[in-house]
This record gives structure tokens, C-alpha cells and sequence, in this order.
């Protein structure tokens, strides 16, 4: 449910690489824009697969879109 | 709301006014005291035709005004609402289907065990996509 333990930067990836948009960074990984901002929101943790595809868009590594905060 | 979301309340939608209008007319003829000689089978063969029509007519609706998202397979977070809302539903099934059993087993008359074992499934379908509702809504 909402509230995971998993935080992201992909809002600020996004916007640092030419204010991409939650469609064409759902198009470039293979999923929903709806599924796209359901992760941004912290409501979705994505499969490792997505997750690498993600960090792969933005040219960094997975830490440095996904950390975990232990709650 | 994506297509998805969509479609579950379309189809929420159907199941809740075509079955309820007839479960409405199944709790008339309780009322009646006629469980042993009204035909509901050939009222639940049409509701159950009508639910399919008004159901392919409102999915058109749905899809036709988002046709890249309507033909676009499921994505893993949707296959996972999918999966769980069933799961949830699963449970419902069971129930009603333990319920029929004991029905039966009981001689309990034809009317009740096909209407509740016909009730079991519009419920199921309802909580399947109320699941699936929320998922989207609340997350996964």
C-alpha cells in the first residue's frame, strides 16, 4: 500500500533530463504513465527489472533513483 | 484514471444495476411466496445476456476514448492489482460455493441454491473489481 519504505528520485531525474515527461518515461521502460507516477508517489515499488530500466534511462545507478528507508 | 480503473467501475457498474434489478425481482418473489413455480431461469438467461451486451457496449465506450492504452498489453503493476483483487475475490467464491454444497446436501428447494450460488458469482465479480479499484486508488 501507500507509504513504502522504498524512496525514489525520479521526479528530480525527470525534470534534470530535459523535464522529461511520466509518458516518455513510461514509453522508454515498457509501462503505464499511471504506473510511472504511482512509483514517483511512492505507491508502487517496481520490479528490480523496471528498476534497472529506470536508472538506465537516466545513465546512474539504481541507488542513485531508489533507496530504502527503514521505517 | 487509466483505462484499467475504468473498466473495473464500467464494469462494477453493470454487475451492480443488471444483477441488482434482478436479485430485486428474485426478493419480490420470496415476498411472493412463488420460489416453486416462478421461472427465474429464463429471467437470469436474459439478465445475464443483457449484462454481456451493456458490458461489450460500455468497455467499447471506455476503450474507444483511450485506443493506445485499450490495446496495450497489462504492465506488471496492473497483472499485480489483477492478481490480488482475485485473490481477495477467490475467497468469496469459496464460500458461496461451500454454501451451494450444503444447500444441496440439505435438499434446500432449487430456487435459493441457483440464486445463491448465482449471487455468489455477481458478488465475487463486485469484489473483484471494488479490489482492483482500490489498488489503483490506494496503491500496491
Amino acid at each position: 500500500m501507500g507509504g513504502s519504505a522504498i524512496k525514489n528520485e525520479i521526479r528530480r531525474l525527470r525534470f534534470e533530463n530535459g523535464e522529461m515527461t511520466q509518458q516518455q518515461l513510461a514509453e522508454r521502460i515498457g509501462v503505464t504513465r499511471q504506473t510511472v507516477n504511482a512509483i514517483e508517489q511512492g505507491k508502487y515499488s517496481p520490479s528490480l527489472e523496471v528498476a534497472f530500466r529506470i536508472a538506465a534511462v537516466f545513465g546512474v545507478p539504481l541507488e542513485h533513483v531508489f533507496r530504502y528507508v527503514p521505517r | 484514471m487509466s483505462f484499467r480503473e475504468k473498466s473495473a467501475w464500467a464494469s462494477i457498474a453493470t454487475f451492480l444495476v443488471i444483477f441488482g434489478v434482478y436479485f430485486w425481482e428474485m426478493a419480490d418473489v420470496i415476498v411472493a411466496g412463488e420460489t416453486e413455480t416462478y421461472p427465474y431461469y429464463s429471467l437470469l438467461v436474459g439478465f445475464v445476456i443483457a449484462s454481456i451486451v451493456v458490458e461489450i457496449i460500455l468497455q467499447a465506450i471506455v476503450a474507444a476514448r483511450v485506443p493506445d492504452e485499450a490495446n496495450a498489453a497489462r504492465d506488471e503493476r496492473e497483472k499485480l492489482i489483477d492478481l490480488k483483487a482475485t485473490y481477495i475475490a477467490f475467497y468469496v467464491l469459496v464460500i458461496g460455493a461451500l454454501a451451494a454444497a450444503g444447500a444441496i446436501a440439505w435438499d434446500i428447494q432449487p430456487f435459493y441454491t441457483a440464486n445463491g450460488l448465482f449471487l455468489t458469482v455477481v458478488v465475487t465479480e463486485v469484489v473483484k473489481y471494488a479490489g482492483e479499484i482500490v489498488y489503483f486508488r490506494r496503491g500496491v
